[in-house]
């Protein structure tokens, strides 16, 4: 189910003296199983990018298109969109409300037509992928849970939709590094079953590692879009822009300059390590 | 400071044991950072500091005035001041600097006082000519730093950032630490830093581990982040250096010191070629 940006725009408060065009004339297709970054400083754009592809907000211009159907135009299904495209938000534990955790996440099944048992395999489903034990957290208030435990839950009640497209806003701010580790390989995963990933992220080192593409705005307007390599092997334009640049890339300039001379493409801590090791062992060939 | 700490949260049907016999102390003018994974107890921790959580059992006194004495908490909370994750939270005010007077004024600061003391707590932290924008329209870090001021207006002794920069962007979060070193350089002020970005805790005096509500170890930045093995018991993750450091061990490369930051280790690896 591809996605497509069509000339797209989007002024807020427009008429106001806020008036603010936070995206201009923006065109972009992600295609079906695509692991996308999106990056940016803050005010870029990227929340109202997203927000838009998910149909929380109309367009001031263009077409927002699923699937090849222009998703606000009039007469267009929206529990399609609604079914195929799950949203996780910068602080998903506003998303919690109900009185139990398993209530909360079946939250979104509840018009899916699935019987009692197969909503509860869901539930189950969810919350453990996203590393809880299902009986033990089930009848848990979430609001008691900690920070962490509560993005966790939030987005367990997105992924038990099953979207096929999932979009996420600073997902892993505020997650401990293992839960970042962990729910960045959960999301590869799902990305390898086939399902279409979309985050936004500050985190370049994160990003460089798992993500497939990186797409970078800058006020309002797509700036750089191409293989996650690629963005980021541009150090220069990354730090011009303020993003930060991974810190394996980082270390290997730092070395390049001290004359121990790194490959240009380094982005991740695996790639780092087994640069070096090549060059103190020698020929790749220890 | 505090001794035999344990908290547990009541739930309709039990509770659950937060803390479990907690003992840490801070020395004035130290910067102290406290790690651990999510849920692990850190920020129930913290809370006591300020009172924000009722001691249950153990003993705590901060700046010299004990917690569980009900008569303290106004000054407590005036001493020990406590920036939160999402600055949002913390807002009352569509200008920044009647949010930063808000404080003062409930502690009846003089009026002629007022305008001098947000004038300084926003050049602390670097955000002068921002008087009258709404907070809400500011960035992460500017945020943050607004939110920071409205504290260092009370002129407290002790700051507590728990997890102050998990939301920020790499450009917000260098904004914050840059000011918590300038606040312990210049200031003299003691800081406890919560997070679980162990490259943040680096530059700290001490460093104290906390796993499931208690404390697994505390010692210098040094002997606690490049402790791959304490590291991992923890839930965290050690900083890229050290990461590399182990991994080049593995494959049998033998730094001569297990680096800290980035410096070290390009100083470690051009010596070894």
């Amino acid at each position: 189910m591809p996605v497509e940006l069509e000339n797209v725009s989007y002024t807020y408060a427009s008429g106001t003296p806020y008036e603010t065009e936070a995206l201009e004339n923006m065109s972009l297709k992600i295609k079906d199983g695509e692991f996308v970054g999106v990056m940016g400083h803050t005010g870029c754009g990227k929340s109202t990018m997203i927000q838009l592809i998910a149909g929380l907000l109309v367009p001031s211009e263009g077409k927002v298109l699923l699937d090849g159907n222009d998703i606000n135009a009039k007469g267009y299904d929206r529990s399609v969109l609604r079914r195929n495209v799950g949203i996780v938000f910068q602080y998903p534990e506003y998303q919690l409300f109900e009185t139990t955790v398993e209530k909360d996440v079946a939250f979104g099944l509840k018009h899916s037509g699935l019987d009692r048992g197969e909503v509860s395999e869901r539930v189950r489903w969810a919350l453990e992928i996203m590393g809880f034990s299902f009986d033990s957290i089930r009848n848990q208030s979430p609001l008691s849970l900690s920070g962490g435990e509560k993005r966790r839950v939030a987005i367990a009640g997105v992924l038990a939709v099953r979207p096929k497209i999932v979009i996420f806003d600073e997902p892993i701010a505020g997650l401990d590094p293992l839960g970042r580790e962990a729910f960045l390989k959960l999301i590869s995963d799902l990305n390898e079953d086939g399902t279409t990933i979309i985050t936004v992220s500050h985190n370049a080192d994160s990003m460089a590692e798992y993500a497939k593409r990186i797409i970078v705005l800058d006020s309002g307007r797509l700036i750089m879009d191409g293989k996650t390599r690629d963005v980021f092997s541009d150090v220069k334009r990354m730090e011009e822009l303020r993003l930060g640049v991974s810190q394996p890339r980082l270390i290997a300039d730092m070395l390049s300059k001290r004359g121990f001379e790194m490959p240009r493409d380094i982005v991740s801590c695996g790639e780092l390590v087994s640069a070096i090791k090549e060059r103190l062992i020698g020929g790749g060939c220890p | 400071m505090g001794k035999n700490i344990s908290y547990s949260y009541m739930y309709d049907g039990g509770f659950a044991l937060a803390l479990d016999g907690v003992d840490i102390s801070v020395g004035e003018g130290e910067l102290v950072a406290v790690l651990g994974h999510n849920g692990c107890g850190k920020s129930t921790l913290v809370k006591h500091f300020n009172a924000l959580l009722q001691l249950q059992s153990g003993e705590l006194s901060v700046a010299g005035l004990n917690v569980a004495d009900q008569k303290n908490v106004w000054e407590l909370r005036r001493r020990c001041g406590m920036v939160f994750q999402n600055p949002d939270n913390q807002f009352v005010s569509s200008s920044v600097e009647e949010d930063i007077a808000f404080g003062l004024e409930n502690y009846e600061t003089p009026r002629g006082e007022i305008s001098g003391k947000v004038r300084k707590a926003l050049r602390l932290v670097g955000m002068e000519g921002f008087e009258k924008r709404s907070p809400h329209m500011l960035s992460g870090g500017q945020k943050q730093r607004v939110a920071l001021a409205g504290v260092l207006a009370m002129e407290p002794d002790i700051i507590i950032f728990d997890e102050a920069t998990a939301m920020l962007d790499p450009a917000g979060r260098g904004e914050i630490l840059s000011v918590i070193r300038r606040l312990r350089e210049q200031e003299r002020k003691t800081v406890v830093m919560i997070s679980h970005y162990v490259e943040e805790a680096v530059f700290a005096d001490r460093v104290y581990l906390i796993h499931d509500g208690r404390i697994l170890a505390s010692g210098t930045p040094r002997e606690m982040l490049t402790d791959e093995e304490l590291m991992k018991r923890t839930g965290l993750i050690p900083p890229v250096p050290v990461r590399v450091y182990y991994e080049l061990k593995a494959a049998g490369l033998e730094l001569q010191k297990c680096p800290l930051t980035n410096e070290e280790l390009v100083e470690e690896i051009c010596r070894l070629n």
